[in-house]
């Protein structure tokens, strides 16, 4: 159950790129270097698993878009055995090179209690760019825990994590401030 | 220290309604427990423990957890933390079970009262 310090000692934000998102801590992360890249695939999603540690309220999802927009994105978070706990919806991208957020379709806040998550951005063009990076082989993302899925734009529900073919990592994220 | 059974059954959990699993009018101190064996991969419970702070108050959550997934068999149970109650309004605590996700599981469950 929760109890006062947690609710204290809450982050107020979290992106795929922090130190609790898995392979963040080693090799992935001093291999990445940030840029805008297209998606891979037309509505697939890249699932990028986190740890939250401490009692997270969410108000925003956010993403980076790269050099060009198109379609749709859809941001959420998934528990580990793929029940969709919040997400956007499909929201038009819009602004290049630019922090683009929504408000989650639940809520706001949102609260996600400590555990394990997959934190997913869908695009449904492989025209749309992000910031992100394509540093590192689909099988490092396999053993650091990422996931991915097809046909999966909006964010369904539930959602069906498959092997990395990909090798995509969005700089992406969730935040407890109103602005981003 | 006298240990009884404030409340205990079998909830069938409808996916988005929270269900009342005991309402408290007694002066007292209560623990929850619940039995995850049921749960599984795809599911998404919360529990949440309410309590008015005066007579004619209104309810709030004090007490909120989550569990998603299917659960390691070290970990059935599942115990809160004591909340003490001392008014006697009908709804004086309230404990309560939603799942969210995934198919609706049978939950056992069990509130006991410490003196």
């Amino acid at each position: 159950m929760s109890d006062f310090p947690s609710r204290y000692a809450r982050l107020a934000t979290f992106s795929t790129f922090d130190f609790d998102a898995s392979g963040f801590d080693g090799s992935l992360k001093e291999q990445a270097i940030l840029t805008s890249h297209a998606w891979p695939v037309a509505n697939k999603a890249i699932l990028t698993p986190i740890t939250v540690r401490t009692l997270f309220l969410i108000r925003k999802f956010w993403w980076a878009n790269g050099s060009a927009v198109a379609g749709n994105v859809d941001v959420g978070v998934y528990t580990m055995g793929g029940a969709r706990l919040l997400s956007t919806g499909a929201i038009a991208q819009a602004g290049t090179s630019v922090i683009q957020s929504a408000t989650p379709t639940a809520g706001p806040p949102w609260q996600l209690m400590p555990g394990s998550y997959y934190l997913a951005l869908s695009a449904s063009s492989a025209s749309a760019t992000f910031i992100s990076t394509t540093s590192p082989a689909p099988r490092e993302m396999q053993t650091s825990g990422f996931a991915e899925a097809v046909t999966a734009n909006p964010l369904p529900d539930p959602i069906t994590p498959a092997t990395m073919v990909s090798n995509i990592i969005p700089l992406c994220g969730m935040s407890d401030a109103p602005v981003i | 220290m006298a240990v009884t059974v404030g409340g205990s059954g079998s909830q069938t959990c409808v996916i988005g309604t929270e269900h009342t699993l005991l309402d408290v009018n007694t002066a007292g101190t209560y623990s929850l427990g619940l039995d995850a064996v049921n749960f599984a991969n795809g599911d998404y419970f919360e529990v949440r423990i309410k309590k008015i702070l005066k007579t004619g108050g209104t309810l709030r959550v004090t007490y909120f957890m989550s569990y998603q997934d299917a659960q390691s068999v070290e970990d059935y149970g599942k115990v809160s933390v004591p909340i003490s109650n001392a008014l006697t309004d009908a709804a004086s605590l309230r404990f309560t079970l939603k799942q969210t996700k995934g198919t609706g599981r049978v939950v056992d469950w069990e509130v006991l009262k410490f003196a």
